[in-house]
């Protein structure tokens, strides 16, 4: 197990590293220029302001020698700084904290309700329940968050005003409830479905059958043989997911205004910053491994069928 | 755009009959309750009360030479002042810290002070606090953005040689302290229209603090305006500005103090303001369709109307050069129905442009010669366009699509398909910097969509930045015009202002003749606020939020 986690370790840590290279070299292909967005809509910029801007910036710089530059100033702990002067570092500590909650609320709300939702219409298969479950999850499936986002903020934010349309400077815990729960949404409805299905094919296994007709109750068969079991693939799907949660979390920040990670990754690609832009993303590449990671061995805890290493 | 809006409000509907409403129930009065407390900051004021408005992060420091980009104009209106600012009411320049601004030759002005000004940090305003700025930002070293502001005072290139190398100077030689409150300033040749140049951001003064030490300025920025930080900018979420003790100008303020919070979408700060959540925002995209139907009389539109929008052409290119180049311009005017496209597209927030620079300006006039090839003629259009032996090649319409431009081009390519039969096709590029950057390296081969918007009241000078060598010539068209030139010299050499502006709208008869670029309309954009304040204006050249009043 830990020769396992080590050598997964390494290669998280290469992942980390091409991804960084990939990111520069996104970041520095991306059209436009910088200084232009500096000067905002009118330009008065003449070509030796531009000149020295850009050297201040070392965007005048060819690709790799930028890299290695930034490179260089990592392995310092200096992530970079924003043209607002601002150290990258101060930045992800402010904003990653903000998305963490709304991360973790809706990981919370998804796996909740997924799950126990799930387990009941997989239960109670072909119920009324079941199938106003599955009507109802097939139409969050369809429906993008960008539109969810619009219409519960304008319907219980504006008409109701049953909560503030946006989320306040401080983006609090019960603040973020809603804007994670709309996150959440497609999550939560492919969890159920997910599930549900899951829970089906164990009632319906033979390891059940056999266990009912050695007259084992239907609690304990419920508890070892049918949640255990479902649980295991769950685990992998929370687990990627949670990949899809942090892309979301962009369009769902900027419609709640909420001053997270996906608000300051949009404005720095906006105005163009390679050094910000690739630090941020690379954070988030960060959280993905890690989070899979830990998938996995917890994946290696549910089922000691996968013991890994055990091969060796 | 509208689609958003409309799937939005249909949406919503949807939303009800899930299961979500129960949920949310539960949730949403949990969330109303946590968000009453937004003002804490500011327990040391029992009555701070502040005007809310929508802003966008700044993305640099707050140096007035540095300030060209809205999201850090808005915050710098707010923290200085300037020698003259433009009176609301009038549109007229007036003094502010400026006693008096004089000159007998329109080229050497001397500037008194008003001798009770202070920064907010109690320190007097004085003429070196303007000197100092000014040279600080011309100094090439310091790569100032709003530089080229500069460029009027002589001994500009000194301090900021063309060529990139380093300033060969340390003082502005233009620049004169007499005594503690008065300088003189010397331009490179006579401009009458300096006292309209003071009221840009790039005039303003800075404290002594800064030039001790400008980095600890940057994170704690100091001015002389109506307002003060309360604390640095929060560049994720917003500033809250209190009143500056110590001022003494026109512009005090009738509240408590602002807040300026930022946002990385226009439509969150609209649906905030609809709850009054937020005081006051500017509607943009499909917001702007619905905005009247939502807040009535709670909308306001501004006095001047701006930016003025055009098509501009690549006058570097050989066809757009040639006499037949200009007949397929004017043809391409006359085919264009400014009046659909500002009712269809832009719901009436436009005006048809009537001239180059923007409506309401003091001189502007809607009937300049030659001004007629802006009205609707098909008939002459087509003629124009057989005249100049047709034109069969494919037309390119450039624009930038992260701004809201898609649906007017391709509202202004069919009239052309239509009315001249010239296959007109709308060429996005990614992002504005992008669509400069192509700009710039001449791979633009048909006009481009421009908006320009004065930087100060002169109507001269939107004429002078855009289109004359003397400015910056940005329209990036590389028009040049003797004759134009030299009408705006005789212009700035006039003493008196009317006089002055019979020579600018000379020099407009010259853009008309030529016509490297095509006005369309100039856009109205109006301001919305909540039903918690009253006495909201809108200026596009400085801040009104002064005058708001909120209970």
């Amino acid at each position: 197990m830990a020769r396992y986690i080590l050598s997964r370790l390494a290669q998280a840590v290469v992942v980390v590293f091409v991804a960084t290279l990939l990111l520069y070299a996104l970041a520095y292909a991306m059209p436009g220029d910088p200084v232009a967005a500096l000067a905002g809509e009118n330009q008065t910029l003449d070509a030796a302001t531009r000149a020295a801007i850009a050297a201040k910036y070392n965007l005048d710089k060819p690709f790799f020698v930028q890299y290695a530059l930034y490179l260089g100033r990592v392995f310092h702990g200096d992530l970079g700084t924003t043209f607002a002067g601002r150290p990258v570092t101060e930045v992800i500590a402010t904003a990653f904290p903000v998305t963490a909650r709304l991360a973790i609320i809706a990981i919370v709300i998804e796996t909740v309700i997924g799950v126990l939702v799930g387990l009941v219409a997989g239960r109670h298969k072909g119920s009324g329940f079941d199938s106003v479950v599955m009507t109802i999850t097939m139409i969050l499936l369809g429906v993008p968050s960008f539109v969810l986002a619009f219409a519960v903020q304008y319907f219980f934010g504006v008409k109701l005003r049953w909560m503030k349309p946006t989320v306040s400077e401080f983006a609090t815990w019960g603040e973020l409830v809603v804007p994670a729960l709309v996150l959440a949404v497609g999550s939560i409805a492919f969890l159920i479905r997910f599930t549900r299905s899951g829970v089906v094919d164990a009632l319906n296994s033979d390891h059940v059958k056999a266990a009912r007709a050695r007259g084992i109750h239907e609690w304990r068969i419920g508890l070892a043989h049918v949640l255990r079991n479902v649980l295991i693939p769950i685990v992998t799907v929370i687990g990627t997911e949670f990949g899809g949660l942090l892309g979301g979390a962009i369009i769902t920040e900027s419609v709640f205004n909420i001053p997270g990670f996906g608000q300051q990754v949009y404005q720095h690609i906006i105005r163009g910053e390679t050094a910000p832009t690739v630090s941020l993303v690379s954070v988030l590449v960060i959280i993905f491994v890690t989070v899979n990671l830990l998938v996995d061995l917890l994946y290696a805890v549910l089922n000691p069928k996968v013991r890994y290493g055990a091969h060796e | 755009m509208t689609t958003k809006n409309t799937i939005r409000k249909a949406l919503a509907a949807l939303a009800t009959g899930a299961l979500l409403a129960g949920v949310l129930a539960g949730c949403g009065a949990a969330t109303a309750k946590d968000g009453s407390g937004s003002g804490s900051a500011s327990a040391s004021t029992a009555a701070y009360n502040p005007v809310s408005v929508s802003g966008t992060a700044p993305g640099g420091d707050l140096i007035p030479t540095n300030s060209q980009e809205s999201g850090k104009k808005v915050l710098v209106w707010q923290l200085f002042d300037g020698l003259v600012d433009v009176d609301p009411d009038t549109r007229k320049v007036r003094n502010e810290v400026a006693e008096s601004i004089t000159s007998d030759d329109q080229q050497t002005w001397t500037i008194k002070l008003n001798k009770d000004r202070k920064f907010s940090d109690g320190t007097d305003v004085k003429a070196d606090n303007f000197i100092k700025a000014w040279t600080w930002g011309a100094d090439i070293a310091n790569a100032q953005i709003a530089s080229g502001d500069l460029a009027v005072i002589k001994g500009y290139d000194k301090l900021h040689p063309s060529d990139g190398s380093k300033a060969t100077a340390t003082e502005f030689e233009g620049l004169k302290k007499v005594d503690d409150y008065t300088f003189t300033v010397e331009l490179t040749s006579p401009y009458s229209s300096f006292v309209n140049l003071l009221t840009s951001v790039t005039f303003y003064p800075l404290p002594d603090s800064f030039f001790k030490d400008p980095d600890a300025w940057r994170k704690n920025p100091v001015g002389n305006g109506p307002y003060k930080l309360q604390k640095p900018v929060d560049e994720a979420t917003g500033a809250y500005l209190d009143l500056n003790k110590y001022y003494k100008g026109n512009r005090k303020p009738h509240n408590t103090g602002l807040y300026v919070r930022f946002y990385t979408d226009s439509s969150a700060a609209y649906q905030d303001v609809l709850a009054d959540n937020l005081d006051i925002t500017s509607p943009g995209g499909a917001d702007l369709l619905t905005a009247k139907d939502d807040f009535g009389d709670r909308l306001v539109e501004p006095t001047i109307t701006g930016p003025n929008t055009t098509l501009t052409f690549p006058m570097w290119d050989d066809f757009w050069k040639s006499s037949n180049g200009l007949k397929v311009r004017q043809a391409i005017s006359l085919a264009i129905d400014r009046e659909e496209i500002v009712d269809k597209v832009f719901n009436g927030y436009a005006v048809p442009a009537k001239d180059f620079t923007v409506k309401g300006l003091y001189g502007w006039s809607d009937s300049i010669k030659g001004s007629d090839v802006l009205d609707f003629n098909v008939t002459k259009a087509k003629a124009l366009l057989k005249e100049a032996g047709g034109y069969t090649k494919e037309l390119p319409i450039y624009y930038n699509a992260d701004g809201a431009h898609k649906q007017w081009v391709e509202a202004v390519a069919n009239q052309i398909k239509k009315n001249l039969g010239i296959n007109a096709v709308p060429k996005p590029t990614t992002t504005f910097s992008d669509f400069l950057e192509k700009r710039a390296d001449h791979q633009f081969t048909g006009p481009w969509r421009a908006s320009e918007i004065p930087f100060n009241p002169g109507l001269d000078d939107m004429l002078r930045n855009v289109y004359s060598t003397s400015g910056s010539a940005n329209s990036g068209s590389e028009w040049t015009s003797d004759a134009f030139e030299a009408k705006l010299k005789e212009g700035w050499q006039q003493k008196d202002t009317d006089a002055a502006i019979e020579k600018f709208n000379e020099a407009q008869e010259i853009l008309f003749q030529d016509l490297p670029a095509i006005p369309l309309w100039y856009t109205k954009i109006p301001s919305v606020y909540s039903t918690k304040v009253s006495n909201v204006h809108t200026n596009v050249f400085g801040s009104t939020l002064y005058l708001v009043e909120k209970q």
